[in-house]
């Protein structure tokens, strides 16, 4: 008995046929196409089995596969492309523009890096894995990556920060930033304050570099 | 009865309650690796090394240290005792099963009367169960259980007449006695026509009494989620568990005794008669007739990974129009060659 | 006496079912017992849960209730970019989302004036092709579980296992792939990717074959199907059922061929309808063998359009994308496609202002639900789940 590739039903179905007849080609009907069942599932016994035995044998990832999103800090330029596509807003982005002498390397498309990225922040849990972050990176600094396996025990260790830097190291350019912002709001006001001799106020921009929301102002 | 009998008796039944626990565990794996690769796959392969032998161990220690859940609306007393009564049903039936000439817990004089009676134990035990468990869907299954199992007694019955007929005894022992000498004087080879019919419509009858598939409708469980064991849990579904594969063995070591020449060996010479060496025809005629009945446990399994399901409606047609008129002539048949030729 | 009962009579139902059935509620009175199935049952496929009155072993009333996969799609979408929206369409048919995506973007694409090139058209086609055939390897392989055989199944899901990673390899995704957009695709198809799917072509015909033998010719599973559950044409009609439900009935109806899209017109392939041939026009086993011959003429749509692929020149597969969806037409447009479910309609209104105004999405598997509760009364439980698995709902797609 061998397996056909199509069958001729109509051969196999009896119609109109005295009860008798009828009942006679249904039982040989089923006792033939059970057999032939059982042929097909026997003939699998000794294939090659597909299982891959998982921890020991890894299959390898093609390389888009979206499994992990990681991005190349030194790459990024701050364009926040990626936050704007995202359709559920995984990302937490922050920057800090670099002082005028300071040299932050090239870009990948050859403009020179202003920003120090000091919060890049991707909330892995949320992620829908639609790729539309890494299709807009201009730089290509937000990949893909295939690690085998990233299974983590906390939920809290799915949200992965790739700005590369020491809390200290943040804090102090957070604290320049602030400072900066302060020293230009403080020559505003005595701009403002010049002629008609107000006291200086504080002005609602001081606080705003130290929240998570990174400033719109500065794309680079 | 004298003392050494009874402690005869005692050991043997210690010593089937062995092999059924090592029986199950043996065929529970075996169902596992020849389901994964009629599907391509592997199976268990990690528990115990090579290929994952003491996984059926480790899930048996798993469901007896398990928490015994019992729902509070059910019926306790009726929930606990079910499953020890389905476990009791298929577990005397071992009594009579001849393993060896002289490997037979008690050779009475109505075998194969007392198999059928006992083997219908179990549908109390399974109608307990689903009513117990004060579940709809534990219901479902239990009633359906209770008329399949009854429908099936009868053409299950009609079946074992022919080797009855032919052997005219009602004793193992003596049913299997009269097919020594090789396969060609097994009963489904020396009466071919009428036995071999005899032979499919018990092996498929059977398959209802044990709920296997095709005729698993009691615990279908795209229909009735597990059917009558679905608030089981722990070492009570295990109970279950094991009287489904203990009555596996049992209906194939019945076919076994009664069409497939019991103990002996296809070919003569490879028997050890008695008055040989006792100990060496036991052994000899347990290994052919655990061979035999395991082919058969295997053909189950088979038929259960290849075959849909049926309907109820459509269960109880091929039981009543399909089984029982064949059964019949069948019989009728056998008894007027009986009657004329012999 | 129930109305849904005289109705069943009208519909052409299995009569020596229907007359059971009657005698049954009129002769023995019988208590009758609500059962809850779902939304935890294994063979609902998802979270329907279905509130069977049933009279012993027959169901006489049936209410499907939806909901437990509500996800607000329509209002989620009305706050998403263009180019959002699509993560979110994929997921209303998880089992075809390249299909899903491909009506919502050929939806905005009319709506928005744009051309894609060639080898663009044939991409999609391709790909929704072989997601329909991942499509019906799902539902042709559930089928034969809920039914009780294990095995074809786990054959089935071999097979899906190539398609996925096809899919894997182009897209990135596994199940959900983000790889058709608007005005576009995310990128082209990689480099030895075409030679692998000719190759799953060869490997794929023989396996049909082979699950006819083993599931769709067996005389159990005919039984089990046949003559239950039988949907009318005039009853799928006017409950609007469409896709694979539809044709089982014997219409002869698939957007594909009567309004062309994304170049369909130029492929060669032929509709499978339903034709009673293990009982009566519409029965269960029409609807099932209508997507095993579909999967058939999907390989043959895919043949051809691999063929295409290699003789066209590569060309930029994004050329078409807008630069800025904010400055998009202002307009409506309802577009309707055949996903392997059915006729997937989206009516997409825009006001030019970058998001959806109204996105509406006509799903078929919701409607193939709505006709589960008429066809319900007067079926066994088995054929019920007999029935479910028959439409082939995806409750992704239902609930949205």
């Amino acid at each position: 008995m061998s397996v056909p590739a199509t069958r001729d039903t109509a051969a196999l179905i009896p119609r109109r046929r005295n009860p008798l007849s009828q009942y006679f080609s249904d039982l040989w009907i089923g006792i033939v196409t059970i057999l032939e069942g059982m042929w097909v599932t026997f003939s699998h016994l000794p294939k090659r089995t597909i299982t891959v035995q998982y921890p020991k044998e890894k299959v390898p990832m093609y390389p888009q596969t979206r499994a992990m999103l990681v991005n190349h800090v030194d790459d990024c330029g701050y364009c926040l492309s990626c936050k704007r596509v995202c359709p559920v807003n995984i990302f937490t982005i922050t920057g800090v523009r670099a002082d005028p002498g300071e040299d932050l390397g090239i870009l990948p498309d050859g403009k020179p890096k202003k920003m120090h990225i000091v919060d890049f922040k991707i909330d892995m849990s949320k992620c829908v894995y639609c790729g539309l972050c890494v299709e807009a990176c201009d730089t290509r600094s937000l990949r893909w990556e295939q690690p085998q396996e990233k299974p983590v025990y906390n939920r809290r260790d799915l949200h992965l920060d790739f700005s590369g830097m020491t809390a200290e190291r943040k804090q102090e350019l957070l604290d320049r930033d602030e400072a900066r912002k302060k020293a230009k709001a403080a020559e505003a006001a005595a701009k403002a304050a010049a002629p008609k001799v107000a006291p200086p106020k504080p002005t609602s921009e001081s606080g705003t570099a130290s929240s998570p929301a990174p400033t719109p102002s500065d794309p680079s | 009865m004298t003392g050494i009998d009874l402690l005869l008796s005692v050991a043997f039944a210690v010593g089937v309650i062995g092999f059924v626990s090592v029986f199950a565990l043996v065929a529970i794996y075996l169902e596992r690796k020849v389901s994964a690769h009629m599907q391509d796959r592997l199976g268990p392969m990690e528990t115990g090394g090579w290929h994952g032998w003491s996984q059926t161990v480790a899930d048996t220690l798993k469901l007896l240290l398990k928490e015994d859940i019992i729902p509070t609306a059910a019926d306790k007393p009726l929930f606990k005792l079910a499953p020890f009564i389905v476990f009791t049903g298929s577990f005397a039936a071992w009594a009579v099963i001849p393993f060896a000439a002289n490997l037979i817990g008690a050779d009475i004089n109505i075998g194969v009367f007392y198999l059928v009676a006992v083997s219908s134990l179990g549908v109390i035990g399974i109608l307990m169960a689903g009513w117990a468990s004060n579940n709809k869907w534990a219901l479902y299954g239990a009633m359906r259980a209770a008329a399949q199992m009854v429908s099936y007694e009868i053409p299950i019955g009609l079946s074992l007449l022919v080797p009855i007929l032919l052997a005219e005894s009602l004793s193992m022992k003596e049913l299997v006695e009269v097919q020594a000498g090789g396969f060609w004087h097994w009963t489904i080879f020396s009466h071919l026509p009428f036995a071999l019919i005899a032979f499919v419509i018990y092996f498929w009858a059977s398959l209802a009494e044990t709920n296997r598939t095709p005729f698993d409708i009691p615990e279908a469980e795209s229909e009735l989620v597990a059917g009558y064991h679905v608030e089981y849990s722990g070492m009570r579904f295990a109970m279950f568990f094991l009287a489904e594969y203990a009555n596996m063995f049992v209906v194939s070591a019945v076919v076994t005794a009664l069409f497939l020449g019991g103990w002996y060996a296809p070919i003569p010479w490879l028997d050890i008669p008695v008055e040989t060496s006792v100990v060496g025809s036991a052994a000899i005629g347990a290994f052919w007739f655990s061979s035999k009945a395991m082919l058969l446990v295997v053909v189950q399994m088979w038929l259960r990974w290849t075959l849909p399901r049926l309907r109820v409606d459509q269960l109880m047609h091929i039981c009543w129009k399909v089984f029982m008129p064949f059964s019949f002539v069948n019989i009728l048949l056998l008894s007027l060659w009986v009657a004329l030729c012999q | 006496m129930s109305d849904s009962l005289e109705l069943n009579l009208s519909t052409g139902h299995a009569p020596d079912l229907v007359r059971s059935a009657l005698a049954d509620v009129e002769d023995i009175h019988g208590e009758r017992m609500s059962l809850q199935m779902g939304p935890q049952h294994p063979a609902t496929h998802g979270v329907l849960r279905l509130e069977l009155e049933t009279d012993g072993e027959m169901v006489v009333k049936a209410t499907p209730h939806i909901g437990y996969l509500h996800r607000c799609f329509e209002k989620i979408a009305e706050n998403m970019t263009w180019p959002q929206i699509i993560p979110y369409v994929d997921r209303l048919d998880y089992c075809a989302s390249m299909n899903n995506a491909l009506g919502f973007v050929l939806g905005c694409e009319k709506l928005f004036g744009i051309e894609v090139s060639e080898r663009v058209q044939t991409i999609r086609v391709l790909v929704a092709e072989m997601n329909r055939v991942a499509s019906h390897l799902v539902a042709v392989g559930t089928y034969g579980l809920d039914i009780g055989a294990w095995t074809p199944f786990l054959f089935l899901f071999q097979e899906r296992e190539h398609l996925l990673d096809l899919f894997d390899e182009l897209s990135g995704g596994r199940l959900l792939y983000n790889y058709i957009w608007i005005g576009g695709l995310a990128h082209d198809v990689p480099d030895g990717w075409l030679p692998k799917v000719r190759d799953f072509l060869k490997y794929m015909e023989p396996k049909i074959g082979e699950l006819n033998t083993l599931l769709s010719f067996n005389k159990i599973f005919t039984e089990r199907t046949g003559k239950v559950a039988v949907l009318p044409a005039d009853l799928a009609i006017q409950y609007g059922v469409t896709g694979p439900n539809l044709r089982g009935s014997g219409v002869k109806w698939d957007i594909r061929k009567a309004e062309p899209y994304s170049g369909y017109e130029t492929y060669d392939f032929e509709i499978p309808v339903g034709t009673g041939e293990f009982g009566i026009v519409g029965d269960c086993f029409d609807r099932y063998m209508v997507r095993v011959r579909e999967m058939e003429q999907s390989l043959l749509i895919m043949k051809q359009a691999v063929e295409r692929l290699e003789k066209l020149e590569r060309d930029d597969v994004q050329a078409a994308i807008p630069k800025s969806f904010s400055k998009v037409p202002v307009g409506e447009i309802y577009f309707r496609t055949e996903t392997p479910k059915g006729e997937l309609g989206f009516y997409i209104v825009s006001d030019g202002k970058g998001k959806p105004n109204r996105l509406k999405c006509r799903a078929p598997s919701f409607t193939a639900l709505s006709v589960l509760s008429r066809l319900a009364p007067g079926l066994l439980i088995a054929d019920i789940v007999a029935l479910v698995g028959s439409i082939d709902i995806v409750l992704g797609e239902v609930d949205r």
